[in-house]
């Protein structure tokens, strides 16, 4: 390794229970073509500082764990190579969320909003009895794309909306809630369109498109809003022609 | 988490906003280019063309009506959301953007009825 390449990682660390604000300690650390961002990231907890905090898992885009700011766009760690910052590169906790410590945020408000929207398949009657529940590759293809979504939070991170207001719901719960309205095996899009119809839920969101560019897994959350839109809108237009009282009724109990 | 309850009357804009967008995005530039410069600069020996002898019609003044109006509410909407993003949008604010496009709405269908 005395040879290898060196490249100077700028870390932001914060310890609540000691430091007054965050700062940025410069870390010298050794790669090549093959370093992640995340192997920078460890070999500076296995070498140089051991009470760095970061979370990872996987390391392959598939658990979500591992995202940060990369030079203030947000990132999956295990994603990017260290390899396209030869200058260097600033290393954040992802933004719009509260620090716990260094580069790990905290999560609870995305997972309540998750929550609010129940992404899971709910009202199906059918039973294990009934047998398979199949689907043709068309309705699978319905909302395939928005199934990507692998709750790595770089959207909020990206939203200028959840900075600005973060009662808002958010780009990947929307899409997780789109998703199950379009699956054909669901039963619960009154429910969602129902908490997605209220203020903080899709109406907040002003179409910027800087959650889709920032997806690692292109789920195109951006499209699942604008989507979620439209059906907000006809469902709107269609209580009032119905004139049904169901506004503002009982805005779900868990939510 | 406890999300406002409160439904949001935001549609009815949203609709009248996405209209007006993607009309002024289609015929907008299409309009520009046929009424203010093609016509004038190259127009049809002096006589007015179809699409002008459109506008005298009752339908194409509706037509034109649902143009000035809907890219009102278009731009007035989005001028709601830049106050929001920047922390100036009030009540009276909002209601001020959305009746200046009512006003537009009603002054032109005014102008094509009377």
């Amino acid at each position: 390794m005395a040879d290898a390449k060196k490249l100077l990682l700028k870390i932001q660390r914060y310890n609540p229970e000691k430091d007054a604000a965050p700062y940025l300690v410069p870390y010298e650390i050794p790669l090549d073509d093959r370093t992640s961002l995340l192997d920078g990231l460890q070999y500076v907890k296995d070498n140089i500082s051991p009470d760095l905090s970061f979370r990872s898992s996987c390391r392959m885009a598939i658990c979500g764990s591992c995202g940060v700011m990369l030079n203030g766009e947000p990132r999956l760690a295990c994603k990017s190579f260290l390899r396209n910052y030869a200058n260097g590169a600033t290393v954040e906790p992802l933004a719009n969320f509260p620090v716990e410590k260094d580069l790990v945020v905290d999560f609870t408000r995305f997972l309540e909003c998750l929550e609010a929207l129940k992404p899971y398949i709910t009202g199906n009657p059918r039973t294990p009895d009934d047998g398979p529940n199949t689907q043709t590759p068309t309705q699978l293809a319905r909302y395939h794309k928005f199934s990507l979504c692998i709750n790595c939070g770089l959207c909020y991170a990206a939203c200028p909306q959840f900075g600005l207001n973060p009662s808002f719901l958010g780009p990947a719960a929307i899409t997780l809630a789109h998703r199950y309205n379009l699956d054909s095996r669901d039963r619960g899009k009154k429910e969602r369109v129902r908490i997605m119809n209220t203020e903080n839920g899709v109406w907040a969101c002003t179409f910027v498109g800087y959650c889709s560019k920032v997806c690692p897994k292109h789920a195109d959350p951006a499209a699942a809003l604008q989507q979620c839109k439209a059906a907000g809108a006809l469902d709107f237009l269609a209580s009032v022609l119905s004139r049904k009282k169901n506004r503002g009724a009982a805005c779900g109990d868990k939510a | 988490m406890n999300p406002t309850c409160k439904q949001t009357k935001e549609p009815v804009f949203w609709v009248l906003f996405g209209a007006g967008g993607m009309l002024g995005a289609i015929c907008a530039p299409a309009l520009i280019l046929t009424l203010l410069l093609l016509y004038p600069y190259c127009g049809e020996g002096g006589q007015p063309g179809l699409f002008y002898r459109f506008l005298e019609t009752g339908t194409g003044r509706l037509c034109l009506a649902l143009f000035i109006s809907l890219s009102a509410w278009c731009g007035l909407h989005r001028i709601v959301h830049c106050l929001r993003d920047v922390r100036a949008c009030t009540g009276s604010r909002a209601r001020l953007c959305y009746g200046l496009a009512l006003l537009m709405t009603l002054l032109s269908l005014a102008a094509v009825f009377f």
